[in-house]
This record gives structure tokens, C-alpha cells and sequence, in this order.
């Protein structure tokens, strides 16, 4: 009679189980004991709670193994596998005593490893995956039911958990994830963004539980019913905790849990159960209460939705941004960026995108001469690192579109597939796997059709194909390519059609990169624009444009405004109220009117700055905004200067000896580290703008002196004195190879050897990672005897760099500044 | 909390962020306005974008003679510390804290740092102080609850001062289930995160013996005097001292 789990779900409401390291407490467990062992050392304790839950109404038990994983049961003597069979085991047997005609799931309960995960903590996706992988298999081959993941509060990790559960096992896999009062993971993500990345990854069912009591959980729980489209499962606490008499207490009786629970059942909630407090009685009063409710049928919400680690980005009626700056085809200094490994060029890119309103940034990294997989993972992780915003992952390379769909983190926009049979034979698999909103383009073997019948035709073979591919409708984005109206005259006016087409007939959302349509004329932007707004009124969803032309930005919250999709024009009043209409001077260039805004080279802004360095001292005009630390002014200076001057000519008698007064005023104390750093920013955007010059000119003559590798030490996650010492050694024109934080000894010896480094600085912050600086001393010296290092951080001290046996101990910046001088002229 | 007391307790917050800053000695009026602005800058964003959160535990505590210098917290785990169990002496029970500002505040930093050093660091330097500060406010509900109950509390001791084993981090850690219910772990090298988390053990003795005379007479290298109620650590117990060199001189 033995059904299977998903043939029961939506045929009457399902109950887990409840609390169980509440129950253990009764039972003499000790706060902080890992209680997994018991499965074997205690197996009648597991089994007797887990009878009385059975006993209580539940259908589903879950194994008792929520921190069988191999970091938390180092040293207990077993392993994960012999824990999770006794588990499973111990399940199967309080299951058994549930009587004939009742049938007893047994969920393999999995958990947070413990651990955070990289760039938060230090544990990496890919050993986290390795700790599931032992899990899951183990589970399956225990025999269970399926595979239960729960009380997650990072979305890095839960997706490393799904992944993994549905990639090595064949089990169906639960997912449910621990909000706080803020409606937030700990991490930060929020359940739409949950919602959708579970959906993308393929879960059978998703929910909460943990964390909150059911009260508490009331709107957590309306918006994964108002966006989730699979079965929802909720299992809240028994209240909030408190402390009492050094017990931790959870107050929410059975009935009243019971109560608020119904709710959640009658709203649609096809699964109900308990967690921390909750008891055998909490779960009878819940079966009792929703025993009888038939569960609510559950609707395809039809959302077209990608996800960052924070939050979803919902592609319905109002038009979407997507940035297209981060992209190097025709633009020279990202090409540049992009061979030098330039991640802060990039950055700030994805910044200043992000800053002009862009929804989600397009990432492409493809040049002929990198490697394409291994840079575009770079660049994913990076961005992800610092900026929250949803990624398009656009690239023609199967390999890197993979690699950055798997250690995304949320669910992505892939750009893109095409009609031809062998695009969507590589794409469709990985939109499947990972999940995803993919760009069909609407091309195929034979080109791009002239009509819009023709890519019509086109898309409805795309969405037939991904639909045999398991992939709905609502995961495409069509985007029916502009062509250029300077060789096709009627370009606009098709794409036009075409675009109504797809969206009114064939039900999908639509794309297009804007700017193609004016390629061949003069003043782009203003054919670009234009066109922009028409596309808009004709129905497009998102549009992948340059954040920087004014008039695109000017189109999209006119649209809005217009088309009654900005209450009280407040976002077009907040962007535009107290601006002026740009004079009729046609001077300017687009994207150059954020350059020409900025601070003008003198006046007031650079005298009224208050106290500093002494800025009196002579020097020119750009000496003086980097001794002031004025960034934007030191920018546009030197972007002047360098028309006229030398590079290194401006670089040698200019920015140095600027930085020179600088340091000098730390170094005897007139100046604080801030203000040093202001300086050397400044600094950084004069080598900015001097490094732009050169690149548009196609001068690739060396600016840089030698390579430097900075480096916080294995174990080690505090990285901000190795950044700021990285940010003065290129002010000084170091070529600074910087290998990030946590980085093992034997990297760092590799890098040294094979880019020919004289010069290493690590930088350790606490006693616990000096043992792995002193590591990689050794090992730096024995491969490579040459080779210098010095040493810096907040447990370091002179006689501590000589033990460790450092050639130099640089107490701040500006001494590993001089040691660089020392050691490399 | 007063208003007079809540200025001054935002007023020590800046002084701390200067601090961390290097630039502890200023004279606020005379800073640079710009390092002024980016500080309250700061400060807004992380209380803004941060979610503070604390837990803490109460549990008995033994000693198990003097010269063993071992303290069992419960049956939850043993400690061998000399300044820990200096600390804790007369007290019958432990507060175990722990407490951070959470993964956005690594996130804030690491964006600010991106976008420019300078913001960066001071954003670096407004976590670290806001950390404190939200822990000294959680101190003192911790304590008057201690009070109501007729017990004293101790200033927070944390594993890395004086001979106070860091890698107790790890039984904190796992008693406090921290991980779960606070989103802090602990990395492979033995380090709190998200980076600002705070991790404690917090003595509590009962008021009498608090005020029965003090068995600790500040000398040696206990240096704070941890035992008599009118010499018992304020708030700011550390900051406040005039011993610079003691060994458990908070934030050194």
C-alpha cells in the first residue's frame, strides 16, 4: 500500500513531527550535547519520543539527525553514515508502531553544516557540498522517505544543500528555511528571494520553520503562499524563547498554536508541523484543528523572477534595468580591467550601475585571450560580494555559463539561448539544474528572420523546446533583437512588431539590448532614447542599457510617469526635481555628462575643506586635491593633465611627491589614517584617469613598477589592513597582486613563484592564524630564498615578526610602503 | 535610560569610533569634518541596514579549588583560567553572551571598502564601537534583571583575555548554539562570524557577598578590581581605569 511522498502531498494535509531537543532535555540531555550519538548510544530515547509524536497524529517523523554532519561529529568516535542509518533506523522503528493502514514518512533531516560560508566565513561552496554529499547518500541508502532540509538562515548554503540532495540522490527534497522578526534569513535573504531560488533549483515542497513562533510567522507565511507555486510547509516554535531559571521556556500553548496554524492551513499550506518547544500535544491539538481542511489547490503564480542572496526581482508590469557597463565589448578599459584581473575597475562599475537604479547588472566577461570559466566565477563572486543586486550572467561559453550558474547565489538571468537546435541543447539542461530566467534570442541556423512572423516562429519553437525541457514559459524572456535602422529602415518598426507579438500571443516577458537598433549614426543616445520609450509603451519588460545615458534613464522614469506606473510621479520627482534641462550645446557626449558634473578643478570646493594635511605648501592644483584627499577633483585634474603630459611624467612629479607629503604627515603624526587614505583615493583616481587615457589611446606602455603579492593568511577572514596597505603600495606604483583573504600558504609560494614576486606582505589578526603566517614564511623561504616578506597586523609585534622569522615587521602602510622601496627601488 | 545619559552614551560611542580610528586623542572639534561626517554616515547605515541581536544563558558555576584554577560552568564545560577564575570569584552563576551586529555589517564593511578605503575603515571602526555599545546596552538589561533577582553582575570576559583560553570560543559557541540561533560560527582558524560578534562570560555573585568587603585587593595583575560592590566595574570599566598596562584592558 506504500505510497510515495509526493503522491500523498494535496491529498490531505500533511503533519511532521514536533520539537525533539526539547523532549531530549526531559530526558537529561545537556545544553550543547550533540545528541545525534544517541541514535545508537540512547536508541530507546530517540524511539520512545519519536512514538509518542506517531502516537500524537504526526505522518511524518523526521530522523533524528540534525547535526549529523562530518564538522559536528568530529571526535565523537562515529561517522555520518553509521549515525544517519541508526537515525533513520530508530525512525522507522516508533513509525512501525503506528498500526495498520497509517503510513509513516521518515524525513532525513539535514541541517546548516555550522559553519558560515565564504566571503562571510570561510567554508567554500564546494566543500560545503562535499559535507551534504555524505549526508544525502547516506540518507538514501538508509531508506529514507526524503530528504528534509531545515532551519537554514544562509542561501548560499541552502542552495549547496538542495543542489547537492538533488544531484546525488533521486529522493524528493523539502526545503524550509529560519526567518527572524525582520522577515529576514540571518544572511539577510527574504522569502521571495527564498521562494525563488528554491522554485529554480526544483524542490517538491518549501517553507519555514524555527526561528519564530506561529504568531510571529503570520507574515512570513502570507508571502511564500502569495509567490510560491509548490507546496508550502510551515513548522514554527512554540512562541519565542525565554530564559527562566536558566531554562530556555517557549510558552505557546497546543490550543493556541493549533489555532494560528489553522490559519495557515485554510490559507493554503498543504504541510504543518513543529520545532523548537513544540511537544507530542502541540501536534494532536494540530491535527485536531486541520485535520479535516482539504488542502487548498495550489496556482502557478506565473512569476517570471530572478533572486539575489537578499532579495527577488519580479519581472511583471513595471519595466526592469538591466546594466550593461559590466560587458567589455567596445569598451576599452574594461578589456584592460579584465586582462589585469582589475576586480576594483569592475566594482566600481557594478556600483555606479546599481547607484543610477539599475535592477539587475549584466555580467559578461567573454575576450578572446581569458579564460572564460574561471574569470567569470571570479567576477560573479566578487560582485556578489559587495553589491545585492541580481546577475545576468551573460555569455556564448557553455563552460562559464555553468560554473557561474552553479556558485551564484540566488537564481540568475541567464543571457541567453537561441533558436538554433544546438543553443538549446547546452542551455536548457543548466536552466533546468540550476534554475534560472533565460533570454531567448530570436535567431537560428538561418539567421535572424526579416520579419516578425518570422521570429515569432522563432520564439514558439524556444518556449515548445524548453517546455520538453521541464522549463515554463515563465523562465523565458524573450527578446525578439533589434536591428540597426541605419542598413534596415524598417529595423524599429519589426522589432516593434514583433515584440507585441511574443508578448500578446505567446504569453512571454520580453527583452532587448536597446542600443543596437542605432548602430551607424550620429548621436546615439538620441535615437536610443527615442526608440527606448516606444519599446516601453509597446510592452517591454526589461531593457539592457547603458545606466550612464542620461536619456535612457530620462525615458524609462518618463514611461513610468506616464504610463501610471510611478504613484505621484514621486520617483520622477525625486530624480529630476531641482535638475536642469542640459544646455543646447551638444558638446558633451552621454556618457561623459557624469565627468563634466563633477567638482570643477578649483574654487570653492577645493578651499573650503577643512583642516588636513597642510595643503598650503605649493605644488599644482592636482598635488593639492590629492594632499586634500578630493577625489573627484584629483580624477578630472590629471584626466586634464595627462592630454598634455607624460604619464609618467604626471605620475613622477606629481602624484608621488603629493603622496610623499602625505605620508610624511602620518608618519609624524600631523595626518590620521583617514586622512591618509582620502588621499591616497584621490591618488587612485588620478592612476585612474591617467590608466583610461592610455587604454583609449591603445598605450599599453608599462605604468607599473614591480609585483608586490598581499595576502591575509590562511584561517584568517579580516581583510581591511591587507586592503589598505594594498591601496598605498599602488599609489607608489607597485603592480599589486592581491590574493584576497584565508589564503593557504602554498597558493600564496605557487603565485610567488610563477609571477617572479619578490616581495610578499601577509597580514595576520589574531594569535590563532599567526601559526599559518609563520607557515607560509617557512614555506616562502624554503621554495623561493629570494624572496622577501614582510608582515603586518593587530597581534604582530616587532620581536613576534623576527620568531616567526618576517624580514621586516611593518607596524602600518606606509612602513611596508618603504620596505617596498627598500627591497624592489 | 535618561536623555542626558543617552547623549553621553552616544558621545563615548564617536569617541570610540576615533579611537579605533588612531585618532582616540583628538579633540573632536578639530577633526577633519569630513572623517566627522563619514563616521555618522556610518554609524546611520549600519543602524539602519544591521539587525543587532544577543542571546544569553544563565548557568551555575564551580570552582573547583584555587590552585586548579579549573571552573566548570555547569555541566556544560570546564575552564582553566587564572584571570577568568579571578574574575568570577564569589560568584555563584555565569551569564554566558554572545552577540553581533550580523552579516550585514560585514557586507557594509566590504562594500565601503570597495567603494573607497578611507569609508572603508571608518566603517570598520563605527561596526566595532557599535557592537560594543549595543553589548553594553544588553549588559545592563542583563543586569538589571540580575539586580531584581538580588545579584550583582560582572563586566563581560571574554575567551582571549588574560589566560582565558580563545579556543573556548568553540564551547561557547556550541552551548550558546549560536550558529542557529544568532547566525555566528566559528571559522576553521578559530574566528568569530560574521567578524562583529562578541562572545562573553559574565559573573554573577549575590548582592551580599558583593558588598561584604573585597577579597581581591587590585594587586598583582589583576589590575581591575572585580570584586566589592562600590569597586566593582562600571559599564565602561575598562575606559575608565587608570591602570593603561592591565592585562585585561578591553579594547587595548
Amino acid at each position: 500500500m506504500a505510497e510515495k511522498m509526493t503522491e500523498v502531498l494535496g491529498t490531505r494535509i500533511l503533519f511532521f513531527d514536533g520539537g525533539m531537543g526539547s523532549m531530549l532535555q526531559q530526558k537529561g540531555m545537556i545544553p550543547g550535547e550533540n545528541t545525534d550519538i544517541w541514535n545508537i548510544t540512547r536508541p530507546e530515547d530517540i524511539q520512545d519520543v519519536q512514538r509518542q509524536y506517531v502516537a500524537a497524529g504526526c505522518d511524518i517523523l523526521l530522523a533524528n539527525m540534525f547535526g549529523a554532519n562530518r564538522l559536528k561529529l568530529e571526535g565523537t568516535g562515529y561517522t555520518v553514515e553509521e549515525i544517519i542509518c541508526a537515525a533513520v533506523g530508530n525512525a522507522r522503528k516508533a513509525a512501525a508502531d503506528a498500526g495498520e493502514g497509517r503510513q509513516i514518512f521518515v524525513g532525513a533531516d539535514v541541517s546548516s553544516t555550522g559553519r558560515l560560508l565564504q566571503p562571510l566565513g570561510d567554508l567554500s561552496f564546494d566543500e560545503a557540498c562535499d559535507i551534504y554529499r555524505e549526508i544525502v547518500t547516506a540518507a538514501e541508502k538508509a531508506g529514507a522517505d526524503f530528504i528534509h532540509i531545515e532551519t537554514m538562515s544562509d542561501m548560499l548554503e541552502l542552495k549547496a544543500a538542495v543542489l547537492t540532495a538533488k544531484e546525488y540522490t533521486s529522493l524528493p527534497v523539502f526545503a524550509t528555511v529560519t526567518f527572524d522578526q525582520s522577515g529576514k534569513m540571518l544572511t539577510g535573504g527574504n522569502p521571495e528571494a527564498v521562494v525563488a531560488m528554491l522554485e529554480g533549483l526544483g524542490v517538491d515542497a518549501l517553507g519555514t520553520n524555527c526561528g519564530l513562533g506561529p504568531y510571529q510567522l503570520e507574515t512570513v507565511v502570507k508571502d511564500l503562499l502569495r509567490v510560491a507555486s509548490v507546496p508550502v510547509i510551515v513548522q514554527p516554535n512554540a512562541g519565542l524563547p525565554r530564559q527562566e531559571n536558566g531554562q530556555t521556556i517557549y510558552d505557546v500553548e497546543p490550543a493556541d498554536f493549533a489555532k494560528k496554524m489553522k490559519e495557515f492551513a485554510e490559507a493554503g499550506a498543504w504541510l504543518l508541523g513543529g520545532c523548537c518547544g513544540t511537544t507530542p500535544e502541540h501536534i494532536r491539538a494540530l491535527k485536531e484543528a486541520c485535520g479535516e481542511i482539504t488542502p487548498k489547490p495550489i496556482a502557478d503564480k506565473g512569476r517570471t523572477v530572478v533572486s539575489s542572496y537578499t532579495h527577488a526581482v519580479c519581472v511583471a508590469d513595471d519595466p526592469i534595468i538591466i546594466g550593461e557597463r559590466i560587458n567589455p565589448t567596445g569598451k576599452s578599459r574594461l578589456k584592460q580591467a579584465l586582462r589585469d584581473h582589475d576586480m576594483e575597475y569592475i566594482l566600481q562599475e557594478g556600483f555606479s550601475q546599481q547607484d543610477k537604479g539599475a535592477h539587475i547588472l549584466d555580467i559578461n566577461v567573454g575576450l578572446p585571450e581569458i579564460d572564460e570559466p574561471s574569470m567569470i566565477l571570479d567576477v560573479v563572486r566578487e560582485v556578489q560580494s559587495v553589491i545585492d543586486l541580481p546577475l545576468q550572467i551573460d555569455t556564448a561559453n557553455v563552460k562559464a555559463m555553468e560554473q557561474a550558474l552553479r556558485y551564484y547565489n540566488g537564481k540568475a538571468m541567464i543571457n541567453s539561448v537561441s533558436g538554433k537546435q544546438e543553443s538549446m541543447e547546452a542551455v536548457f539542461p543548466l536552466v533546468k539544474k540550476y534554475g534560472g530566467v533565460v533570454i531567448g534570442l530570436t535567431l537560428d541556423e538561418s539567421g535572424i528572420p526579416s520579419t516578425a512572423e518570422g521570429r515569432f516562429a522563432i520564439a514558439e519553437k524556444i518556449v515548445n523546446t524548453a517546455a520538453a525541457y521541464g522549463i515554463a514559459k515563465k523562465d523565458i524572456i524573450m527578446d525578439v533583437l533589434c536591428m540597426t535602422i541605419s542598413s534596415d529602415p524598417q529595423g524599429a518598426v519589426t522589432t516593434l512588431q514583433a515584440l507585441k507579438m511574443v508578448k500578446e500571443e505567446l504569453g512571454v516577458r520580453t527583452s532587448l539590448g536597446v542600443s543596437n537598433i542605432s548602430f551607424g549614426l550620429p548621436r546615439r543616445d538620441i535615437i536610443n532614447a527615442n526608440f527606448y520609450a516606444q519599446a516601453l509603451a509597446a510592452g517591454l519588460d526589461c531593457a539592457i542599457l547603458n545606466t550612464n545615458a542620461d536619456g535612457m534613464l530620462q525615458a524609462y522614469h518618463a514611461y513610468r510617469a506616464l504610463a501610471g506606473k510611478d504613484e505621484n510621479c514621486g520617483k520622477y520627482i525625486e530624480t529630476y526635481a531641482g535638475t536642469k534641462a542640459p544646455s543646447s550645446t551638444p558638446s558633451a557626449s552621454p556618457s561623459a555628462a557624469p565627468a563634466a558634473s563633477a567638482a570643477p578643478a578649483s574654487g570653492p570646493a577645493a578651499s573650503s575643506s577643512a583642516s588636513g594635511p597642510d595643503a598650503s605648501a605649493g605644488g599644482s592644483n592636482l598635488e593639492r586635491a590629492i594632499v586634500k584627499g578630493l577625489k573627484e577633483q584629483a580624477g578630472h585634474l590629471a584626466a586634464e593633465l595627462v592630454k598634455t603630459t607624460e604619464p609618467l611624467t604626471l605620475i613622477n612629479t606629481q602624484l608621488v611627491p603629493a603622496l610623499d607629503i602625505v605620508g610624511k604627515g602620518f608618519e609624524t603624526g600631523t595626518v590620521f589614517l583617514p586622512q591618509l587614505l582620502m588621499s591616497a583615493e584621490a591618488a587612485k583616481a588620478a592612476f585612474e584617469a591617467v590608466r583610461r587615457a592610455m587604454s583609449s589611446t591603445g598605450d599599453t606602455s608599462q605604468t607599473k613598477k614591480d609585483k608586490i603579492i598581499v595576502a591575509t593568511v590562511k584561517g584568517d577572514i579580516h581583510d581591511i589592513g591587507k586592503n589598505i596597505v594594498k591601496v598605498l603600495l599602488e599609489n607608489y606604483g607597485y603592480d599589486v597582486i592581491d590574493l584576497g583573504k584565508d589564503v593557504a600558504p602554498e597558493t600564496i609560494v605557487e603565485t610567488a613563484r610563477a609571477q617572479n614576486v619578490k616581495l610578499v606582505g601577509l597580514s595576520a589578526l589574531m594569535t590563532t592564524t599567526v601559526v599559518n603566517m609563520e607557515e607560509t614564511i617557512r614555506q616562502l623561504q624554503e621554495a623561493l630564498p629570494d624572496c622577501r616578506i614582510m608582515v603586518g597586523g593587530a597581534v604582530l609585534t616587532e620581536s613576534y615578526a623576527q620568531m616567526i622569522h618576517a624580514d621586516r615587521y611593518t607596524r602600518d602602510a606606509m612602513a611596508s610602503v618603504h620596505f617596498a622601496q627598500e627591497v624592489l627601488g | 535610560m535618561g536623555p542626558d545619559a543617552q547623549t553621553e552614551r552616544e558621545k563615548y560611542l564617536r569617541r570610540e569610533v576615533l579611537r579605533y580610528l588612531g585618532m582616540g586623542t583628538s579633540d573632536p572639534e578639530t577633526v577633519d569634518p569630513r572623517i566627522l561626517d563619514g563616521i555618522e554616515a556610518a554609524l546611520a547605515e549600519l543602524r539602519r541596514r544591521t539587525r543587532p541581536r544577543f542571546l544569553h544563558k544563565i548557568c551555575p558555576l564551580d570552582f573547583q579549588g584555587e590552585s586548579e584554577e579549573l571552573l566548570s560552568f555547569g555541566e556544560m564545560f570546564s575552564v582553566k583560567s587564572r584571570s577568568l577564575q579571578v574574575n568570577l570569584r564569589d560568584c555563584s552563576e555565569a551569564v554566558l553572551f554572545a552577540a553581533t551586529l550580523g552579516a550585514e555589517a560585514d557586507q557594509l564593511i566590504r562594500r565601503a571598502s570597495s567603494r573607497d578605503i578611507s569609508q572603508g575603515l571608518i566603517m570598520e571602526a563605527a561596526a566595532t564601537a557599535l557592537i560594543e555599545d549595543f553589548c553594553d546596552g544588553w549588559q545592563m538589561e542583563i543586569e538589571a534583571e540580575m539586580n531584581r533577582q538580588g545579584k550583582t553582575l560582572r563586566p563581560r570576559f571574554s575567551p582571549g583575555y588574560g589566560d582565558f583560553d580563545i579556543a573556548h570560543q568553540k564551547d561557547m559557541i556550541r552551548l550558546l548554539d549560536t550558529p542557529r540561533q544568532l547566525g555566528v560560527s566559528l571559522t576553521e582558524g578559530g574566528m568569530l562570524a560574521p567578524s562583529k560578534s562578541v562572545t562573553a562570560v559574565m559573573g554573577a555573585a549575590p548582592w551580599e557577598e558583593e558588598t561584604a568587603g573585597s577579597q581581591s585587593d587590585g594587586s598583582g595583575e589583576n589590575g581591575g578590581k572585580v570584586s566589592g560592590k562600590r569597586q566593582r566595574c562600571h559599564i565602561h570599566g575598562c575606559e575608565a581605569c587608570g591602570k593603561k598596562d592591565c592585562l585585561y584592558r578591553r579594547n587595548k
